[in-house]
């Protein structure tokens, strides 16, 4: 019996998963050999752990699910919209430190006045179209990643959405990431949606290689 | 708004959200990265409810979803990439209720696990995590049985050979108590 074979019957012990035929052979080999013995106990052990490693994210407060407001709204990204706006903050603290945190702090003001802003450009900067942003901010369930072909190269790009929340106000804001695999470049940014349906771009910034933001 | 027939279904897939965030945590390796995840989840279990099939397993049908949606949005290099560069501040308060060595033992134990190939570590927190049978994670990822068997072994060896092989405290001599 090899190692996998033995590592096999062992897990499958310790899952219940052993036919008794089975079962009673494996009793047998780990009465004979007190190595499969250690093994057992190592993976029971290590089960143990990664169960006490995971359970960690439990001891943090468990965000709300409301499922009326999830499938509520006019566009399926917006059935999703439930995330705490002292989420949406972090959202922005992250990615764009002190002078975004500065927006993201009128931002969860009730009715916040115009956010200062840059203005949007016509073209994200690696061949991705403001229309292609604009149709994944208007069209993309949070979470959902597309991926385009650079007219005129036989390059990559991927546009994400990674989330939406909701202001005071009634506008959505969405965070989205999109790179391109030519230029091995990356954008994230969060745009809001006017109460006009047009989507305007409040922030951007963009990560190195690392993912790390400047 | 939810459809009143289907008020029950979803009142016991809330009830489950702890194990679908623990779930998530595993296969995306960040607290907040798990949250999204499984919210992404629940939108579109909630709008497919119609879906579910009366008599199978609704926690496997929720992770199946939770795992489709992992493998649609999230890069895996990006789990293993904030294990490398990022501390999530809510691990940090979470590791302040535990001992320094516990809270070191649970960091190792999740690096190794963002180090497996996705299809060992999703199987292995089905399985030993989760509880779910092999029948069910076969079902889940669809592959045969076999397959989960064999995933489940080498994902549990490799988490014993890592925490194996990491650095072991110094032991202070007692050569000059001779």
């Amino acid at each position: 019996m090899n190692n996998q074979s033995r590592d096999e019957l062992l897990s499958a012990l310790l899952d219940g998963e052993l036919d008794d035929e089975t079962h009673l052979q494996v009793e047998d080999l780990l009465n004979n050999r007190p190595e499969a013995q250690a093994r057992l106990e190592s993976f029971a052990s290590v089960d143990n752990l990664l169960r006490q490693s995971l359970g960690e994210i439990n001891e943090t407060p468990l965000p709300r699910i409301d499922a009326d407001t999830m499938v509520r709204g006019v566009s399926p990204w917006m059935r999703s919209v439930s995330i705490p706006l002292a989420a949406a903050a972090s959202v922005i603290m992250l990615l764009g430190g002190a002078l975004f945190g500065i927006m993201a702090e009128r931002m969860t003001t009730p009715a916040a006045p115009a956010i200062a802003q840059t203005a949007p450009p016509s073209n994200l900067e690696f061949g991705v179209s403001r229309d292609e942003l604009n149709n994944a901010l208007e069209t993309f369930a949070s979470g959902t990643t597309a991926k385009l072909t650079l007219a005129g190269t036989s390059s990559d790009a991927a546009i994400s959405i990674v989330r939406t929340w909701k202001l005071e106000d009634g506008r959505y804001c969405r965070e989205y990431d999109v790179s391109s695999s030519a230029e091995n470049q990356r954008e994230v940014g969060v745009a809001c949606r006017e109460l006009s349906g047009e989507w305007r771009i409040r922030m951007r910034t963009y990560p190195d290689a690392k993912g790390t933001f400047l | 708004m939810i459809d009143p027939k289907y008020r029950e279904i979803v009142d016991q897939l809330t009830a489950l959200q702890p194990r679908f965030r623990r779930f998530a945590y595993g296969l995306t390796g960040s607290m907040d990265q798990a949250d999204d995840l499984v919210q992404n989840a629940y939108e579109r279990a909630f709008t497919r409810l119609h879906q579910w099939k009366p008599g199978t397993r609704l926690d496997s049908w929720m992770f199946r979803i939770i795992q489709t949606v992992h493998l649609n949005g999230i890069d895996a290099s990006r789990v293993r990439q904030r294990y490398a560069s990022d501390v999530d501040p809510a691990d940090v308060q979470a590791h302040r209720q535990s001992s320094p060595e516990s809270s070191l033992q649970f960091e190792q134990v999740r690096k190794l696990v963002a180090q497996l190939p996705e299809d060992q570590r999703v199987v292995l927190l089905l399985v030993a995590v989760e509880g779910v049978s092999y029948k069910e994670a076969s079902e889940i990822l669809n592959v045969p049985i076999g397959t989960v068997t064999s995933r489940i072994a080498r994902a549990r060896s490799a988490l014993v050979s890592g925490l194996d092989e990491r650095p072991k405290p110094k032991l202070v001599s007692d050569n000059t108590a001779k």
